[in-house]
């Protein structure tokens, strides 16, 4: 099928050389056709990686409802057997960093990472994703939110606007700022747009990048809205470690090892499989990531064993980081995965 | 005020025992003990033996051409500029290439050799560990992964380069060398402040 519209564009183009591919024999071409077909892991940019954005809701006035802000999902579809890293890469690895150009309405926080999985190559452990990942990033509406008007998308204020196509990027922030009243929302916005930065492993290592952006049509709608995308995140927000008032924690550092000790603060903690459990810490440094984990239950006390890393020099006043399960750590939501933060007491022991 | 000395009691007891309780048994070497002792090759083919530069300061460092990490610390010119201004104080640096053969960043004598002089590095050798004995003997996980031996042999520093665990080039600038840091106070007969740190950079393809 897709040779269809290849050899029509070659017609075109055979006399401009510009496109030395148009020129191939038909056996060639469909080769070639097939080719392009079958590499579909491999996005036009070069990159492992396909990055797009997803609004959790329909648009502003949706958004303005909620508090004043929509959760947007950066979705990152990883190319099969490659990985990209959590905010804590482990051994190795770089997490994924967003820069979100200045929007005059749109005001993105910090990324909220969905719980890692663990890869063991090379005798390192990293943390990260493989296949598909979606970061959360909530985003506020900055000036006040939507006006009233919004349903009135089609009558923009005719003269002052004419729709970003005819302004330099910027002139809809001075726009907005000099309007006080600001009846504006009708008109298609500044798109929010931000730079992503990322490392991509495979046994070897290759940093990529792409802009991505977000469409504000008229009415202040969000482009790309789909009842599938506001699924994803949710799907996505299920497996964001929930802060848990269900779980109190500590940790002993001892003969160099960290003891972590859980127990339940409440009647709504439920113990999850201890073989499922492991502790991700939030920053590297602190544990020994390649180490087995030991977890263990006596009772109501949950402990977790991890050997301290070569590289801490001193003791912590406290180590965080996300405890993650295969079922919910707690009664009455689904909570996989949950933040925690250990204050840290340094014990003799048996040094 | 008393609540300060009670602070000042724990924050001592602690770095006390962390540090004692980190002296525990665990594979590859450790800081202010006797560095693992080495025989290998260079790309020339001359072997170099760790023990025979008793007297001077090495510098050891993981190497893998193609690995963005590295890359950042060559493309910069950071990685020959360092190797140059140690070189002129009497500092020994051995690169060191662990990669096995047909994996990432392994080289031939003959593509080290010249990958060695389109870089323009200067380091005193770079040494091929193929079979990735020597980078196991140090728990080399990453490159680059810098260690420092003083004139006993002891091991004086281990870990990152810098301080800034990225492969942007632009980090290199204003960046805290673990390195440098450590070199220029061990020359001037000082302590080293910092003795380890996180290690950050692509795997070492063993």
């Amino acid at each position: 099928m897709r040779a269809c519209p290849l050899k029509h564009a070659a017609t075109n183009n055979a006399g401009t050389r510009r496109f030395p591919v148009w020129g191939m024999t038909k056996p060639v071409l469909m080769l070639f056709a097939l080719f392009v077909l079958m590499a579909p892991s491999v996005q036009a940019d070069g990159n492992r990686v396909a990055v797009s954005l997803i609004p959790g809701a329909p648009g502003m006035a949706e958004a303005a409802g909620n508090g004043g802000m929509f959760w947007l999902g950066v979705d990152m579809q990883i190319k099969e057997g490659w990985h990209i890293y959590w905010r804590n890469p482990g051994d190795s690895g770089l997490p994924t960093t967003i820069r979100w150009n200045p929007h005059p309405r749109l005001s993105p926080g910090e990324i909220h990472w969905p719980r890692p999985s663990r890869f063991d190559e090379d005798g390192i452990t990293t943390y990260g994703y493989s296949d598909r990942v979606t970061l959360l990033v909530p985003v506020s509406l900055t000036q006040g939110g939507p006006q009233p008007d919004y349903g009135t998308s089609g009558e923009a204020p005719g003269g002052t606007n004419g729709g970003t196509s005819g302004n330099p990027p910027d002139s809809g922030v001075d726009g907005y700022k000099e309007d006080g009243s600001r009846a504006s929302g009708a008109v298609s916005e500044k798109p929010l747009s931000a730079d992503l930065n990322w490392l991509v492993c495979k046994e070897i290592c290759l940093p990529e990048s792409a802009t991505v952006s977000m469409s504000v049509g008229e009415g202040g709608k969000f482009e790309g809205f789909s009842v599938s995308g506001a699924d994803r995140i949710t799907q996505s927000m299920n497996l964001v470690p929930g802060v848990a008032e269900e779980w109190r924690g500590h940790a002993v550092l001892a003969a160099g090892r960290f003891e972590i000790t859980l127990t339940p603060h409440t009647g709504n903690a439920v113990f999850p499989d201890e073989h499922d459990i492991y502790f991700y810490p939030d920053r590297q440094g602190l544990i020994e990531h390649t180490a087995p984990q030991e977890v263990s239950r006596d009772g109501d006390e949950l402990t977790i064993v991890v050997p301290v890393s070569r590289y801490l020099r001193s003791a912590p006043g406290e180590i965080s980081g996300v405890l993650s399960a295969k079922e919910s750590w707690g009664r009455d939501r689904n909570m996989p995965a949950i933040e925690m933060v250990f204050p840290v007491t340094v014990r003799d022991g048996e040094n | 005020m008393k609540n300060r000395i009670t602070i000042i009691a724990v924050v001592l007891f602690c770095a006390f025992f962390a540090g004692f309780a980190m002296a525990e048994d665990r594979k590859g070497p450790e800081i202010g003990k006797k560095a693992p002792d080495f025989t290998l090759p260079d790309a020339a083919g001359v072997e170099h033996t760790l023990s025979d530069y008793e007297g001077k300061y090495v510098v050891l460092e993981w190497l893998n051409h193609d690995c963005p990490f590295v890359v950042k610390h060559y493309a910069t010119g950071n990685m020959q500029m360092l190797q140059e201004k140690y070189r002129d104080q009497d500092v020994v640096w051995l690169s060191i290439i662990s990669s096995a053969p047909g994996k990432q960043g392994h080289l031939e004598p003959d593509e080290a050799k010249k990958i060695t002089r389109d870089k323009q590095a200067k380091p005193a050798a770079v040494l091929l560990d193929p079979e990735g004995t020597v980078g196991r003997a140090y728990d080399a996980r990453v490159t680059p992964h810098m260690y420092i031996i003083d004139p006993d042999g002891m091991l004086r520093y281990m870990g990152a380069i810098d301080d800034r665990p990225t492969a942007n080039h632009a980090d290199v600038e204003g960046a805290r060398n673990f390195v440098s840091e450590a070199l220029d106070l061990l020359l001037e007969g000082r302590d080293v402040e910092v003795s380890s740190h996180q290690p950050y950079g692509c795997t070492v393809k063993y």
